[in-house]
């Protein structure tokens, strides 16, 4: 607590349309310390770090360096004062070798670069991290903890003050993060202050000094971590407000639709086992890299599984495409509107009719527009799609409307099975309102729905049942009746008491 | 079974009027309204300067001039909507000319020669359309090996020879319409060219517009992932793309071989990028998804009204490359704007 801070965010605010990410955030970090950063997918960690490095400008408040206020523009200007990050996927070029990665964009080298000089240089830095690698092997081939070692001595390379790590243990194995956490103790013994960012519980307390927890946009609270216990953590984490205002009438569920057995994808996930019958919601839970959406994904056949079983109302079925899947009545609402659900430059109508163009076919195999257009009339009043017209490009529209008309075109493909991927990420509260209320009457009338979310509240207020997921594995299904989010917390995080009965 | 989706919410009636008239708006704004209007615009402006540019001769030669151009156009518009980009149809339009006049002076039977090109064209566009969808190379590095190809191949193989006393029969691009009268009015005798144009660009727009697959060559090419999870096969779609330009370039070969009463074996020179730069000024975005087959032919008038104006108003026809490339920069330009107003 004596230290200085080196870096201070006084009272940031950052909205985006609809959205409050940021609310009045003030935190700081010291030299030589190693700070985490905890809080669920949505609360406001990723914009708070765009911030830091200058990729966002904040609405309000103030950035201090050694107390002093500085501008971000962009993140090349936030590295010139010492505050570099490094992330999951290392960002190297792969074709240059581990000595031009590591002085990429310093411009003092004169006219002329100095190799001899450059790979002496490159040297010292790795060996001061006590790391070994050939500064003249192209990076391409390196491991992932290879890389991200090249990242951190590049950031050493440009002076670095404060280094952010944003999940920089999510892809490796537990000898390369023994690894990566000895070159974070030497960082912080040079001095250099360290925002550290993981989903794993464990790892905070092996590796971090203080830690600080979001929520909703907001700071929570902190804590040096001598002082604290996990359920505390996690406590802050979930918040005490209940899930409030969901739309969702429970009724006895019908026949059983999907029967998904040890459903396995070589180095995705494994063991997936769940049941699904008409009328129920089975939600998805699970953070960062838990790879739900993976699951869905071999559901709809895009990346199909190899091994396990998926029965469908009781016959073996191999999804193997899309197309397969929409003959097999499954349906799924992509995560990415944007690049997978729309084309954007087709009308509102094109977008809705695509997948079951061969149902609008006159005798000539011509398309009827009339029937078209009659569709997508329908859907415009069932759902309340916003747009001034029917014609008008799908781009044009607002993420809710957009997300509308995602959901009427694959409702129009009249699916057994729904998967929703993260169904109202990115749109504001009123649609999602809409949204909840739809879903809520798409399993009133049968269809087997299930939910994938990361909002914790959304899984917890809509789901008849939740099955919970953490780095490709089943941790638990669990009733909604009787469940607190601490529990579901717990086993995203991979914590024992995470244990229960499908 | 029609899945009545839920009820829920203010239904937003909208008055039926607000519907035609945004429709109208759309129409009004779209590429190929207004390039009508600057068709007929340069007509009344040029022909008010010079009143011999609107004779029935100098109008018709307009249209002819660039109709095999607009021909390419049309499988074009689609490759380019696809997606895809193909700069080997000057190279094409060249060899498969060079065939269909030899076949003409070897005794082969005139409809030989004229069929044989087109069906030729066919099987390249089969060719590289295999090579983009399957084995997944870029379609710009396909039709430039194909362009080096076709043009070393047709200069090896003829010698640059020229063919010329093909049989009278042969000259179907200087055929023309029986000149008739209907209700008082008289039609002049329209050239082949014209015809076959205006045919094929409607026949290929109503197509693009009321078939599936023509809507699936939209969807693949704006945005191909979401095409692929709505069940469409990209590859097929891009197989059937190319496949109809080979066919378009085929007549398009034909059309221009047989204006000439000499085949020079050669290629002619940025040919390729007449028929891509009526395209583009005709709306089609070269990011893919959008544009017609209407829009790429007017562009093609357009293009040749400009180059016969030039000359109507004693202005060097050398300017003419420099209005074409103007025209371009502004409608690549209000295509990106448009875009970017989308993705906001």
């Amino acid at each position: 607590m004596q230290k200085k801070p080196i870096l201070a965010l006084e009272h940031i605010s950052k909205n985006f349309p609809g959205v409050k990410a940021l609310d009045d955030v003030s935190f700081s970090l010291r030299a030589g310390e190693v700070h985490a950063l905890l809080g669920e997918n949505g609360a406001g960690k990723s914009t708070l770090i765009k911030i830091m490095t200058g990729i966002y400008r904040q609405d309000i408040g103030r950035i201090l360096l050694n107390g002093e206020e500085i501008h971000l523009h962009s993140s090349a200007h936030a590295q010139r004062y010492g505050i570099a990050a490094i992330y999951q996927e290392p960002m190297v070029f792969p074709d240059l070798n581990v000595a031009e990665n590591i002085f990429i964009g310093h411009t003092d080298q004169g006219l002329v670069v100095n190799w001899g000089g450059m790979y002496k240089k490159a040297e010292e830095i790795l060996s001061t991290l006590g790391v070994s690698l050939d500064v003249r092997s192209q990076t391409r081939g390196l491991t992932l903890a290879a890389q991200q070692m090249v990242e951190i001595a590049k950031a050493i390379s440009q002076d670095v003050r404060v280094l952010i790590m944003d999940e920089p243990t999510a892809s490796l194995s537990a000898h390369e993060v023994e690894q990566l956490f000895a070159l974070v103790r030497v960082l912080r013994d040079k001095g250099v202050a360290i925002l550290f960012i993981s989903h794993r519980m464990e790892e905070i307390f092996q590796i971090a000094d203080h830690v600080t927890i979001f929520r909703d946009g907001k700071r929570i609270s902190s804590y040096a971590i001598e002082e604290v216990q996990q359920e505390r953590l996690i406590q802050d984490m979930v918040g005490r407000e209940l899930e409030a205002m969901f739309v969702r009438d429970f009724r006895a569920h019908g026949d059983q639709v999907l029967s998904v057995r040890h459903l396995s994808k070589e180095g995705v996930f494994d063991d997936i086992t769940f049941d699904l019958h008409e009328g129920e919601i089975l939600g998805f839970a699970g953070l960062v890299g838990a790879r739900r959406t993976d699951v869905g994904l071999a559901l709809f056949g895009i990346e199909p599984a190899d091994g396990g079983e998926i029965l469908l109302r009781g016959k073996p079925v191999h999804i193997q495409s899309p197309a397969h899947a929409l003959e097999l009545k499954i349906a799924y609402v992509t995560e990415d509107r944007r690049q997978l659900g729309l084309s954007l430059s087709m009308s509102v109508i094109a977008n809705l009719s695509l997948p079951q163009l061969g149902k609008y076919l006159n005798l000539l195999g011509l398309i009827r527009r009339k029937h078209e257009i009659e569709t997508a009339e329908r859907y415009r009043q069932q759902l309340n799609i916003r747009t001034p017209s029917l014609w008008q490009e799908a781009g044009k529209l607002s993420g809710g409307n957009q997300q509308k008309v995602v959901l009427s075109k694959w409702l129009n493909t009249d699916p057994q099975v729904l998967i929703l991927d993260e169904p109202t990420r990115g749109i504001d509260v009123g649609a999602k309102a809409e949204v909840h209320q739809i879903i809520n009457d798409l399993a009133g009338k049968g269809i087997a729905i299930i939910l994938i979310s990361s909002d914790l509240p959304e899984v917890m207020g809509m789901s008849d049942r939740i099955l919970v997921m953490r780095e490709g594995r089943q941790m638990g299904i669990f009733k909604r009746a009787g469940t607190s989010r601490e529990q579901i917390i717990s086993a995203a995080m991979g914590m024992a008491e995470g244990e229960a009965g499908a | 079974m029609t899945t009545a989706a839920p009820t829920l919410g203010q239904p937003t009636r909208l008055s039926r009027s607000r519907g035609l008239a945004s429709r109208f708006l759309v129409f009004a704004t779209s590429q190929e309204f207004v390039l009508l209007l600057v068709v007929v615009l340069l007509f009344a402006v040029v022909g008010n300067t010079n009143p011999r540019y609107l004779a029935e001769r100098n109008v018709l030669n307009i249209f002819n001039g660039n109709a095999y151009i607009a021909v390419a156009a049309v499988g074009m518009t689609m490759v380019i909507i696809s997606r895809n980009i193909d700069i080997s149809v000057g190279s094409l339009i060249g060899v498969l000319g060079t065939v269909s006049g030899s076949l003409a002076i070897n005794g082969y039977p005139i409809w030989s020669s004229w069929l044989v090109p087109i069906l030729l064209g066919g099987v390249v566009g089969a060719v590289i359309g295999f090579m983009v969808a399957y084995l997944r190379i870029p379609s710009i590095v396909v039709t430039l090996g194909l362009l080096s190809i076709l043009k070393g191949g047709l200069i090896t193989v003829t010698n640059g020879a020229w063919i010329t006393d093909m049989p009278d029969t042969y000259f179907l691009a200087q055929m023309r319409t029986p000149e008739i009268s209907l209700l008082g009015i008289n039609i002049p005798a329209i050239p082949s060219p014209i015809v076959i144009m205006i045919v094929l660009t409607l026949l290929a727009a109503l197509w693009m517009r009321y078939s599936p697959t023509g809507r699936a060559i939209y969807a693949v090419g704006g945005n191909a992932e979401a095409a692929r999870l709505s069940g469409i096969s990209e590859k097929r779609i891009i197989m059937t793309v190319f496949i109809i330009n080979g066919l378009c370039v085929g007549i398009a070969a034909v059309l221009w071989a047989t204006q000439l009463s000499i085949i020079q074996s050669t290629v002619p020179a940025g040919l390729e990028l007449q028929v891509i730069t009526s395209a583009v000024v005709g709306g089609v975005s070269i990011m893919g998804g959008v544009g017609t087959t209407i829009g790429a032919m007017l562009a093609a008038i357009l293009l040749s009204a400009i180059n016969s104006a030039l000359v109507f108003i004693n202005v060097s026809p050398y300017w003419f490359r420099a209005v074409v490339g103007v025209l371009i920069l502004i409608t690549v330009l209000t295509d990106l704007l448009r875009r970017r107003r989308t993705q906001a």
